[in-house]
């Protein structure tokens, strides 16, 4: 298995999007700070570009402003899979690994399977019983 | 395999799997939704590092209200700065809901750390994860119980 970067699943999420899309993190910014749209480096909305911003949200050390998915759009033409990906990592994955958000999404699935085995088994119970 | 809560009710157990984690530094995932609540526990922890987590399950079970999150990710804490404050928080709770478990460690962890005065060393000398002896200090000072430093 190979080691879980030390990159969020929302980062994960964004660094595939940059990739297929011919883009780095400062081709990113830089083209958003010609679009009117930069991000300082403490990632808050500025008049300032910084690479360093995205760079830490996409590591998690801080949360992403809640424009950058639909500003990502302006600039980057995503697919609609790809858009509902960076919508849910966006909501879900900024505070956990890839790895984890898949564990976490298995786990409650399982979970909630053992729940309703075991209702329908009290419920065929409760029946035989009356 | 579930473990009876303070609740007799069956439906209202915690329920606890074993759970081969993907990231080898995740130690446990709570869900509190839907109810009751479910933990997955890592299977490869340690013996003490497991009966933490558990420990921490039981309060996040026990006190949903406190701890409104619907999952928790719970990972190893390898220096203090890396401890979550909600994982000492929910331990503190189960210190005080079941003293006599605790009783033991608690005596242990203000021994050592009238000798080392320094939280990683005494849980480096304990086998205690570091979660458990920050919740531990933390309830010895709030009860002045903590020998004070010289």
């Amino acid at each position: 298995m190979a080691a879980p970067s030390n990159q969020t699943y929302f980062g994960d999420v964004v660094s595939r999007i940059f990739r297929r899309h011919g883009f780095s993190q400062s081709k990113f910014a830089k083209e958003a700070a010609e679009q009117g749209v930069s991000y300082n480096a403490n990632g808050a909305k500025s008049k300032r570009y910084a690479q360093n911003g995205i760079s830490q949200w996409m590591s998690g050390k801080i949360s992403a402003p809640k424009e950058f998915p639909s500003d990502l759009r302006k600039i980057v033409p995503l697919e609609p899979d790809e858009w509902l990906e960076l919508a849910v990592a966006f909501a879900y994955g900024q505070d956990m690994s890839r790895e984890d958000f898949e564990d976490l999404e298995e786990f409650w699935e399982f979970y909630r399977t053992v729940l309703a085995s075991e209702a329908e088994e009290r419920a065929e119970s409760e029946a035989r019983e009356k | 395999m579930s473990d009876q809560g303070s609740d007799q009710d069956p439906g209202k157990d915690l329920r606890v799997f074993d759970w081969p984690f993907r990231d080898p530094r995740t130690e446990m995932m709570y869900v509190s939704d839907p109810r009751p609540g479910g933990a997955a526990i890592g299977s490869a922890l340690s013996p003490e590092s497991r009966r933490s987590r558990l420990r921490e399950a039981r309060s996040y079970h026990r006190k949903p209200l406190s701890f409104k999150a619907r999952y928790r990710v719970c990972r190893v804490a390898a220096t203090v700065e890396d401890v979550d404050p909600d994982s000492v928080r929910a331990l503190r709770h189960d210190i005080e809901a079941e003293p006599g478990e605790w009783a033991e460690l608690v005596e242990w962890v203000r021994l050592e750390w009238e000798f080392y005065r320094d939280v990683e060393r005494v849980a480096y000398e304990t086998s205690l994860p570091l979660q458990d002896v920050v919740a531990i200090l933390e309830d010895l000072a709030e009860r002045g119980a903590l020998p004070l430093c010289e």
